[in-house]
């Protein structure tokens, strides 16, 4: 049976998406000196799991939080699972909900995490987000980048390219001509250009006096690959602030470059055994290490130490 | 003015420069200015070839010729190596507004004809203009700021109650004989207006330019011309009809007054089997009907009363008709008899000829119409004879008096109806390996799915 995402993933249990959050929260802390945080709002797919809600509250003390859900038989369940009162639940599509909450135009950060595929992003969400949105309002979309979702689809009984599809869903016949970039490692970069270009459009189409700036570019995966992009919509007084900030001389903050968070799985024993060597002004040696890792791994938790997660079982 | 005491005085009627430039750049879009500008290139080439007195390849009068046409968020920039503008003509027609009424008469089935498109094109984008034109023996540059120019009234006053208007453009390096710039124009337009650059600067831009430099200039690129934008070279998309034992579009051709009246109705694709709100039908914008004045597309996939639909008989316009390809063309060697407007994006529906070809447009709109309606009830074997059906472009169809199509038979058919909720719909649809979730389809897959493994026929 093909289970919805939040009925087969524990969201929680993810530590390069674990990481991804903690590196967004670190660019936001950099915008913080210039940009009130604190009274943002923040639009997410809450799901089941709130993860993401929880770290804007609690770090940054975010007190207008909504989450959007379209499945109305589990409405309970979300309502059920909310960590904090101040987080409101709509029920409705993103693409009615996103137009309606963002319509006073208060500064607002939305985060259209889609575990889904990218054909799930090119809805028209995103551009009705844009479209109501603020200067000094920031936008993430996450979308699965396995190449395998482009293949195996039908229309009108006959099977449809790979690029064909990706044209058709993303409606531009300039995709035809990608048949190149559809490859395992390639089809991550050009997901996250489809969606920077689209969020780009829709600033210079719907936001006069506006323009994108690309912030963040994540590739990461906890089983599927997965990109993150997103950036701000800001006036030519917010792109000042905004480098003024100094978020993008973090190297977590890449722009419309990919960066890449491809941590290792270590059991909590390998953890602390790697973090005793840690902090190090050289590369840790890999060969020096009690246990095989690779050392482009062993370089990926040194670079992320301190935001690795630790999961454990509580006793009950 | 100074009344001069027998009651009669003048009442000034000058223009202002900025009033022409508010009215000139309002009623049109980027993209209709730089084809404008495409059409002033390929008007060039037929003038040169006038003038040199070189008869062209009547397939391919345009062989061999190239136009690039280039922009950023910092310029626009289009240049050809066509015949350019000889200096006597820049000095009392092409920078006119308007074609003035002592120009020189029109030829050859030209397409621009107001006199305006370059103008409005250079006023519409930005501030700061270079130009520079050459026919190989003559040349002259002009560069040109607009606001200054605007700012400027050029009027001078004779007297105190007469003032005379003198608007010009400087031309400059103006060479009449042995000129060593390379025959062709270029335009190069700087500091863009903001309007503008956003457009440019929009990664979606360039891939609407394609598209409607493919279709729009189908006719004129298949000709034998090459348009690039921004390197890249821009194929011709030619509306295309089938063609089979079952098929034949209908074709109708006329000449009266000068004017070539070519009339081409039949079915692109095979209609959709799923008409509903959420039905997936994307490339509906392909179909519809095209008005083509001298090559030039003129209207592109109508779907509105302009070409007759929702007019009695002719039902409006709906999903189910998607397959539906009309073109009617008019051709003429005197421009001003065919129906455009002066943005080139309308049909003159009050025109003459226009008028004598848009009831036969409809008879045949009407007779593939009924034939959608009638297929509904056979569709699933129609679809095959349909789809076996070769598409062959509008200019390689042969005339034909008679629409032929395939004849359809009734069958007894109920109508299935039910609601579920959207999430499993789509889950549905995502199992099926559907392109899109339309709900309609996934009702028809799953039917078939379980008839398929549970019912014996």
């Amino acid at each position: 049976m093909t289970k919805r995402s939040f009925e087969a993933i524990n969201y929680m249990l993810r530590p390069n998406k674990n990481v991804e959050r903690k590196l967004f929260v670190a660019t936001l802390k950099k915008l913080h000196s210039q940009f009130d945080i604190p009274n943002y709002r923040y639009v997410g797919f809450g799901s089941m799991w709130f993860s993401d809600f929880i770290l804007m509250h609690r770090v940054f003390n975010i007190c207008d939080l909504v989450t959007i859900e379209n499945q109305k038989s589990r409405q309970k369940r979300v309502e059920f699972n909310k960590p904090f009162a101040c987080i409101s639940v709509r029920m409705d599509e993103a693409s009615v909900a996103l137009g309606e909450v963002l319509d006073d135009k208060k500064p607002s950060i939305v985060w259209l995490d889609y575990d889904g595929p990218l054909k799930n992003a090119v809805t028209g969400d995103l551009e009705t987000a844009v479209g109501a949105m603020s200067s000094g309002s920031m936008l993430l979309v996450s979308v699965n980048a396995l190449v395998d979702q482009l293949r195996g689809h039908k229309a009108d009984d006959e099977e449809v390219s790979p690029e064909a599809y990706l044209a058709d869903i993303c409606d531009d016949e300039g995709l035809l001509k990608c048949g190149n970039q559809l490859t395992l490692n390639d089809f991550p970069l050009l997901a996250a250009k489809i969606i920077h270009d689209r969020i780009k459009a829709a600033v210079l189409e719907k936001q006069p006096g506006c323009e994108y700036i690309p912030i963040w570019s994540y590739r990461y995966a906890d089983g599927a690959t997965m990109v993150t992009v997103g950036g701000m919509i800001a006036n030519s007084a917010d792109r000042t602030k905004l480098e003024d900030s100094g978020v993008l001389s973090l190297s977590v903050a890449t722009g419309l470059t990919i960066f890449d968070i491809e941590l290792p799985i270590l059991t909590e024993k390998e953890k602390r055994a790697l973090d005793k060597l840690l902090p190090s002004a050289g590369k840790l040696d890999w060969k020096k290490l009690e246990f095989e890792l690779r050392p482009s791994e062993v370089e990926a938790y040194q670079r992320f130490y301190l935001e690795y997660p630790i999961f454990g079982e509580l006793a009950a | 003015m100074a009344d001069n005491g027998n009651g009669i005085s003048r009442a000034n009627a000058n223009p202002s420069k900025s009033f022409f430039i508010a009215m000139l750049t309002r009623d049109i879009d980027l993209i209709d200015c730089i084809l404008d500008l495409l059409d002033n290139s390929v008007d060039g080439i037929g003038e040169a070839a006038r003038r040199a007195n070189v008869q062209l390849d009547p397939d391919h009068p345009l062989q061999g010729s190239t136009v690039e046409i280039s922009f950023d968020r910092d310029s626009f920039q289009i240049a050809d190596a066509s015949g350019g503008i000889p200096i006597g003509i820049a000095e009392d027609y092409a920078f006119r507004f308007g074609r003035p009424d002592d120009a020189p008469e029109l030829k050859d089935g030209t397409i621009g004809l107001y006199g305006i498109g370059m103008k409005r094109a250079i006023f519409k984008m930005g501030n700061v203009v270079a130009m520079q034109s050459s026919t190989g023996t003559e040349s002259f540059s002009l560069n040109l700021n607009v606001d200054e120019w605007r700012k400027d009234p050029q009027v001078k006053e004779i007297d105190q109650d007469h003032e005379l208007v003198e608007w010009s453009f400087p031309l400059r390096e103006v060479v009449r004989a042995g000129t060593a710039v390379p025959a062709g124009t270029s335009i190069k337009i700087t500091e863009l207006y903001e309007g503008i650059w956003r457009q440019f600067d929009n990664p979606t831009f360039a891939e609407r330019l394609r598209r409607i430099v493919s279709r729009d200039y189908a006719f004129i690129l298949s000709r034998g011309l090459i348009v690039n934008v921004n390197g890249v070279r821009i194929d011709p998309v030619m509306p295309v009809m089938r063609v089979s034992d079952d098929f034949a579009p209908f074709k109708h051709v006329e000449t009266d007054d000068g004017v070539t009246i070519e009339i081409t109705v039949g079915l692109a694709d095979p209609p959709p089997e799923d008409t509903s709100a959420t039905a997936r039908n994307p490339d509906s914008g392909v179909y519809g009907w095209y008005v083509v004045c001298n090559d030039r597309v003129v209207v592109s996939a109508d779907k509105s009363s302009d070409t007759g639909w929702g007019v009695k008989p002719v039902p409006a316009w709906h999903p189910q008709y998607i397959g539906f390809m009309g073109v009617v063309r008019f051709s003429s060697a005197e421009p001003r008899k065919l129906p455009w407007k002066t943005t080139k994006r309308d049909v003159e529906s009050s025109n003459t000829f226009y008028q004598r070809a848009l009831p036969i447009m409809m008879r045949a709109t009407k007779k593939l119409t009924d034939y959608t309606n009638n297929r509904r009830a056979d569709s699933k074997r129609l679809k095959k004879i349909e789809k076996a059906a070769k598409q062959v472009p509008v200019s390689r169809v042969t005339a034909n008096e008679q629409m032929r199509l395939p004849i359809t038979s009734t069958n007894d058919l109920v109508r299935i109806e039910y609601t579920r909720e959207a999430a499993d719909v789509t889950a549905a649809a995502q199992a099926l390996g559907l392109v899109g979730s339309s709900p309609a389809e996934v009702g028809i897959q799953t039917f078939e799915y379980f008839f398929k493994r549970e019912v014996t026929r």
